[in-house]
This record gives C-alpha cells, sequence and structure tokens, in this order.
C-alpha cells in the first residue's frame, strides 16, 4: 500500500512536471520550487521522463519536444527574443569586412542583421545578400552596408523567397559565409524545413557559399521530426543558445558539425 | 467616412504607432466602440493586425518606417484612386506595383477587396512588386501571391532597384503594371525624382500588358528628374476628381485612357 502510493504521488508529480514545461518553466531550480520538492527529485524525475522519451534534457532542465509547425514570422517575432539576440551576438564575428555574406530569412537571421546594420565597419563594410524581407528592410536602413535581396515567390509564413525566379539570381553569386535559419535543426540531418521549396533554395545557397553557419535557437533543436530536410556540405557550424541539451557538443561533433553556444565561453 | 476609409485609417495608426487602443480608434475616427470591435475582429480575420485586450497591434514584424510612411493620414485623393485602380483589376490577373504612398494604398486597397479573395477559384491575385513594404504587407493574405524582383535594396526607402529584376521579369508575364510616380505630363510621360528607381519603374512596365499610372492632381503637368516612360506608353491614368478638364483633354488627346476617381 506504501508502494502503491508513492508511485502515485510520482506519477502525479510527473504530471505536473510536465504541465511546468509545457508553459514555459524549464529550469531545474525553477521546477523544484514550483513542485515543492528538490532539485535532485526534479532530476530523477526528469531523467525518467527522458528515458521514456517523453522530455528531452536541455543544459538547464528539460523541455517538451514539439511537433513540427511552422509558425508565422510575426508569433516567432515575439518568441526567445534573448536566445535569439544571443546568437546573433555570437554569430556577427563570422561576418569579415568587406566580404560577400548571405542572411537568411527569420527573426534570428533578423537579429544578425540588425547587429551588421549597427556595426561601423570603418570604410570596409560587407555586402549583404538575403532572401528574407525583414534581413533586407532592416539593412536597408544601414548607410554603410549593401544589401541585395534575391528574388522570387514569397512564402506567406516566414517572409522568405522561393521557387525557380530565386535561382536565376543565385546562379551569379558566391558568398564566404551563409547564415541559415532554420525551424529544426539536427546536427545528423541538417536543417528541418516545412517544404521542399525551402529544402531547395537552403542547398543551392549553401552549394554557393564557402561556409555554412547555422543560426537556431535551442527549441529548434527540440523539434521530433520534420517534413523535409535540407542535407549540408560537411562541417558546418551551428549557433545556438546556452539551453541547448548537455550532449550536444559531442553527437554534433560525431557528425563533423561545430557548435558555437552563445553566452559560454 | 465610409467603412472602407475607416479599415485604412486603423490600418495608417497602427502603422505609424504599432499599436492602438478601441478608445484611440472611437476618439480618432468616430465610429462606436462596437464599430471599431467589429472593424479590428474583420482586420484580424484577414491577419491584418493582431487582437490585444485593448485593441490591435500592427501584424507586420515591426521596422523603422521612411519618413514620408509617416506622415500623418493618407490624403483621401489617395484612398479614391487605390479603390479605382482595385477595382479595375481583374481577379486572377498578375499586377506589377512600384512602390510609393499612392501603390502602397493601392496593395491595401487589393488586400481588402472582396474580389480577390479565392486562388483556386481563379478569382486570387498574383502581385509583382519592387517595393518591400507592399511585399510584407501583402504576403499574409492566402489569396495573394506575391513575388518580389531582384536588386539592390536602396539605403532607408522600401525600393528594390538594379538590372537584376531583368532577370526574374523575363522569365514572367503581368497583365498590368500599376505605376506610383513623382510627376506625369501629355508631353514628357511618367518621371521621377531618382534614376535608379526610374529604371526599375521602366523595366517593370517594358515587361506589362497594360500600364497605368496613379497619381493624384497635384503630379498632373509637373516635371522631375528621370524619364520613367514616354506618353505613348501609358495606357491608363488614374487620378483624382481636381484634375481639370483641359489636363485631362490632353491626356487624352495623348492617347491615354483617364479615370478621375
Amino acid at each position: 500500500m506504501q508502494q502503491r502510493g508513492t508511485r502515485r504521488g510520482t506519477r502525479e508529480r510527473h504530471k505536473a512536471l510536465l504541465d511546468l514545461l509545457r508553459q514555459g518553466t524549464t529550469h531545474v531550480d525553477e521546477l523544484a520550487s514550483a513542485l515543492g520538492v528538490s532539485a535532485s527529485t526534479v532530476r530523477r524525475d526528469l531523467g525518467r521522463l527522458n528515458a521514456d522519451r517523453i522530455v528531452a534534457r536541455t543544459y538547464g532542465g528539460a523541455v517538451i519536444p514539439e511537433a513540427f509547425h511552422e509558425r508565422p514570422i510575426e508569433e516567432s517575432a515575439r518568441t526567445r527574443l534573448q536566445a535569439k539576440g544571443a546568437i546573433a551576438v555570437a554569430a556577427r564575428p563570422l561576418v569579415s569586412p568587406g566580404a560577400t555574406v548571405f542572411i537568411d530569412a527569420g527573426t534570428t537571421c533578423a537579429a544578425l542583421a540588425r547587429l551588421i546594420a549597427e556595426h561601423d565597419w570603418a570604410g570596409d563594410p560587407p555586402v549583404v545578400v538575403t532572401r528574407g524581407l525583414e534581413t533586407a528592410t532592416i539593412l536597408a536602413s544601414s548607410d554603410q552596408v549593401d544589401v541585395v535581396i534575391l528574388g522570387g515567390r514569397i512564402r506567406r509564413l516566414s517572409h522568405g523567397v522561393v521557387g525557380p525566379l530565386t535561382d536565376l539570381a543565385l546562379d551569379r553569386l558566391s558568398f564566404s559565409v551563409a547564415f541559415l535559419g532554420a525551424d529544426a535543426v539536427d546536427p545528423a540531418r541538417g536543417i528541418g524545413e516545412p517544404t521542399l521549396e525551402e529544402t531547395a533554395v537552403k542547398e543551392r545557397i549553401a552549394a554557393h557559399s564557402q561556409r555554412v553557419a547555422v543560426l537556431a535557437d535551442s527549441s529548434k533543436l527540440a523539434v521530433s521530426d520534420a517534413p523535409a530536410w535540407t542535407t549540408l556540405p560537411p562541417a558546418w557550424t551551428l549557433v545556438t543558445d546556452s539551453d541547448a541539451p548537455a550532449e550536444l557538443e559531442r553527437s554534433a561533433g560525431d557528425s563533423g558539425v561545430t557548435v558555437l553556444v552563445a553566452g559560454r565561453s | 467616412m465610409d467603412r472602407h476609409q475607416r479599415l485604412t485609417s486603423i490600418l495608417d495608426l497602427l502603422s505609424e504607432s504599432g499599436s492602438l487602443s478601441v478608445e484611440e480608434a472611437v476618439e480618432k475616427l468616430g465610429a462606436s466602440s462596437a464599430t471599431i470591435r467589429r472593424d479590428l475582429e474583420h482586420l484580424a480575420q484577414q491577419q491584418l493586425l493582431t487582437r490585444t485586450r485593448g485593441g490591435a497591434v500592427a501584424a507586420t514584424v515591426s521596422y523603422d518606417l521612411p519618413l514620408r510612411y509617416k506622415v500623418g493620414r493618407q490624403a483621401p485623393e489617395k484612398e479614391r484612386i487605390a479603390q479605382a485602380v482595385a477595382t479595375f483589376i481583374r481577379p486572377g490577373s498578375i499586377v506589377g506595383l512600384n512602390g510609393g504612398t499612392t501603390t502602397t494604398n493601392v496593395a491595401r486597397a487589393i488586400a481588402m477587396h472582396d474580389d480577390f479573395q479565392d486562388h483556386r477559384s481563379g478569382t486570387g491575385l498574383t502581385v509583382v512588386t519592387n517595393a518591400l513594404n507592399i511585399a510584407s504587407e501583402l504576403a499574409v493574405r492566402p489569396h495573394i501571391k506575391v513575388v518580389v524582383v531582384g536588386g539592390v535594396v536602396r539605403t532607408h526607402s522600401y525600393e528594390i532597384i538594379g538590372p537584376l529584376a531583368e532577370r526574374l521579369l523575363e522569365a514572367i508575364s503581368v497583365d498590368l503594371v500599376v505605376l506610383g510616380v513623382d510627376a506625369v505630363s501629355p508631353d514628357r510621360g511618367a518621371m521621377a525624382f531618382d534614376e535608379g528607381e526610374a529604371a526599375t519603374n521602366a523595366l517593370l512596365a517594358r515587361h506589362a500588358e497594360q500600364v497605368m499610372v496613379a497619381a493624384d492632381s497635384s503630379k498632373l503637368n509637373q516635371r522631375a528628374f528621370a524619364h520613367i516612360l514616354p506618353a505613348q506608353a501609358i495606357d491608363v491614368l488614374v487620378t483624382d476628381a481636381a484634375a481639370d478638364a483641359e489636363t485631362v483633354q490632353r491626356f487624352q488627346d495623348a492617347g491615354i485612357d483617364v479615370i478621375r476617381a
């Protein structure tokens, strides 16, 4: 009777834990405090839930893996802003003066665009080519940086251009580094996208680049699967935030992927 | 103020300040709060804004607007011109739009027009534009396919210029191009202040079956630095009722149909 009570108590606590995770409380200390238990109890619970593949561990706690779900950019512009800002700061040094770089659509890439627009390039600014409306608009405010937008059909949710019309411009271009956004990312598989149109344009961009850096906050690592995957050339770099899972650097290393964690030295 | 004007005014207020309360809208537009709430619901359903507890916030990701888009309420003439252009456009057609306040109004009128609501039944529209702000506003509309031309984005403006647009325009068909201009006259045709813009506008026009110039009467018989198109290349001029009869006649003599909105 004592054991059954404990199991029911554990089950109820697991349920409460999952509710908290869904609501956005993801760190061990916050979870412990909310549940009125010790941090080690929470860690034990998370270990169990992780083993049952119900949660994914992150650096400071856990998240519930989400089904793939493409959000409109207006919505994603309001979420995870600190993480995206930190990723942009970590990525900015990858842009050299005078280089021609590609910056993707999406809010994390827009954050990078903002830093590039605000930076003083001392007379030797980069040239930025983009497929995103927001990235283009942000860089249009800079007196120093020239921005080129690829033509093409605009996708309603992401505001990025896709399609054969986009390929017409890409043929002529070459980039020292391409910064790509992602709806999902897996070091072993590449970038997850909602349709083959995105994978096609991103693969083409990667093929025209000396180096590829994927900018993705840690929520993109917790996505269970994606409708389409962009295969990237080997030895790409992933720039993500400090909520990324603890074992990411190791598993990425197995795939030849370099991980840059923003906010960690 | 009719409903169309009120809906446009709501969107203008939102693009100025990013957010709008029901009270502000009631005060500035002289409508009841029930009417304003219905308007906000209508615009929210079309994803032109996002409802909040006391009002609404702008739907598009906000960024710095060039000064000319910030200046006050749009003149009613531009609104009437925009409605006249939207009525002229055939559902299912391919429309080119360049940048500017008049064509931005046209884009909004298109976005809200009841005729262009369904792509599958062939009544949706394809819009080809070199204006980033127009592309952003129309991109959220499910029944409008938006194509942006490639090119260099001009500093501090929303406009894409340069020869890169040509590659894309050569690969497509455009039924009607609607051009906003800085000046238009029966002898010099359409003109713009900036030669880079003029060149891209000319590119857009060259690939279109029909060329329409949308310009309020203050731009008629004026001059501007760079020539876009000669009068012979213009098919229709849409302007406001303040255009005098003699000016209208001279445009018609030059072979241009004139619509006074």
